[in-house]
């Protein structure tokens, strides 16, 4: 149905992140459609995530003309994946800000106030 | 007379800023207490900020009311005390915009890198699931609209079902007692009064006591061993000791039984529809 929305936000450039990483060529925004298993997204809608990719440096756009205009990811898959998740826990400039992460949070200082509260029981063990 | 109110308002404000941290920081209780001892922290913070601007809006009172009455000591003082504050506070006011733009924006970008790597993206009841490959076992929650918990595919191999339970019922006890409004406002906060003891101490403690508060919910919702266990196993594959000794605080501290507990909410099974 028109209108309807069929991801959730963010998806559609995942999706189109993750073909592009298993296509090493530069891919046309027609070749990309086609490659898409589940919902098809609309030509108009798949090449506004492409240059919202290409905004936040993820993807490079190549050709002049718009017939061939061609887009390919600026890293690899692997390479993208532990640098975001790196740098996106650390850019903040904080151990966490945003991001509550279940692990790493705690300083030094953290662990050791913890520990001569609650230490007494790991040095027993 | 308006001139002491002003000046005990200040006084006052800069006594919390001091006190605040010494008191806060006896004993163990806020360990034990992780929520409470947040909820005290910031109570504090606000009465500080509260009695400060009660001074200002007083100053500024007296100064537009000293303007009708003829000139004398106190009303002078008042009219440069009321004007200077007004300045001191638009400021301050601006310093603080400034410095929580990098803070806000910092995490927007976070989130927003986060997007692509995502491989499933599930719509459980009060957030978002979402799935990503890596082999290191992380999850971590991220506030927005809608709120997401984001899980590596590498935590979910790491621990079994009931432990994985517990980790998702922490994140989204971040979430569900606003943790990261708190971690923002000691940040923004740490920023604007920077080498302050009182502004390190709220900050520090702000970024301890959110862990341990959503340890305490989550214990409550999936179960203090699973989720002691589940830090144990963390600890165990990072060798962090952070993850281990905040295992030992729920293992030290006294939780209602296992009949008293209610059931998980389905929203925090490894498989929603289970």
């Amino acid at each position: 149905m028109a209108g309807e929305r069929t991801r959730e936000r963010g998806e559609l450039e995942g999706e189109v992140m993750r073909l592009l990483w298993k296509h090493v060529d530069p891919m046309s925004a027609r070749d990309l459609q086609d490659l898409f298993t589940g919902p098809v997204p609309a030509y108009t809608t798949l090449l506004t995530a492409l240059t919202r990719l290409e905004k936040k440096g993820q993807v490079i756009r190549s050709g002049d003309s718009p017939r061939k205009v061609r887009f390919q990811a600026a890293r690899s898959g692997e390479d993208f994946t532990s640098d975001s998740m790196l740098s996106a826990l650390d850019r903040a400039g904080d151990r966490h800000a945003a991001l509550l992460a279940f692990a790493g949070t705690l300083d030094d200082d953290d662990v050791a106030l913890l520990k001569s509260a609650f230490g007494r029981k790991s040095s027993k063990r | 007379m308006l001139f002491w109110v002003v000046l005990a308002c200040g006084i006052a404000s800069i006594a919390v800023a001091l006190l605040a941290p010494l008191l806060l920081t006896v004993g163990r209780w806020q360990l034990l207490h992780p929520r409470t001892a947040l909820s005290v922290w910031f109570g504090a913070f606000f009465i500080g900020i509260g009695l400060a601007l009660a001074g200002l809006i007083i100053g500024v009172a007296g100064a537009v009311a000293a303007s009708h009455t003829p000139i004398g000591s106190e009303t002078l003082l008042m009219t440069i005390l009321g004007w200077a504050g007004l300045g001191a506070f638009g400021a301050i006011a601006a310093f603080v915009a400034v410095s929580a733009e990098p803070v806000l924006s910092s995490e927007t970008g976070a989130l927003h890198s986060l997007a692509p790597i995502a491989i499933s993206r599930e719509q459980r009841r009060g957030f978002t699931l979402v799935r990503f490959e890596s082999d290191q076992p992380i999850a971590f929650a991220a506030p927005g609209r809608p709120p997401e918990i984001l899980l590596s595919t590498g935590m979910e191999s790491l621990l079994p079902s009931a432990q994985l339970q517990a980790v998702l019922a922490h994140e989204y006890a971040h979430l569900r007692q606003h943790h990261a409004w708190a971690t923002r406002i000691a940040r923004i906060n740490a920023l604007c009064l920077p080498r302050t003891h009182s502004a390190r101490a709220l900050r520090r403690a702000t970024t301890l006591l959110v862990e341990l508060a959503a340890d305490d919910q989550a214990a409550r919702l999936a179960g203090p061993a699973h989720l002691a266990n589940a830090l144990s196993t963390l600890a165990a594959a990072s060798n962090d000791a952070g993850l281990e000794l905040r295992a030992e605080r729920l293992v030290d501290k006294r939780w209602p039984g296992a009949v008293k507990r209610r059931r998980p909410p389905a929203a925090f099974a490894r498989d929603s529809s289970i």
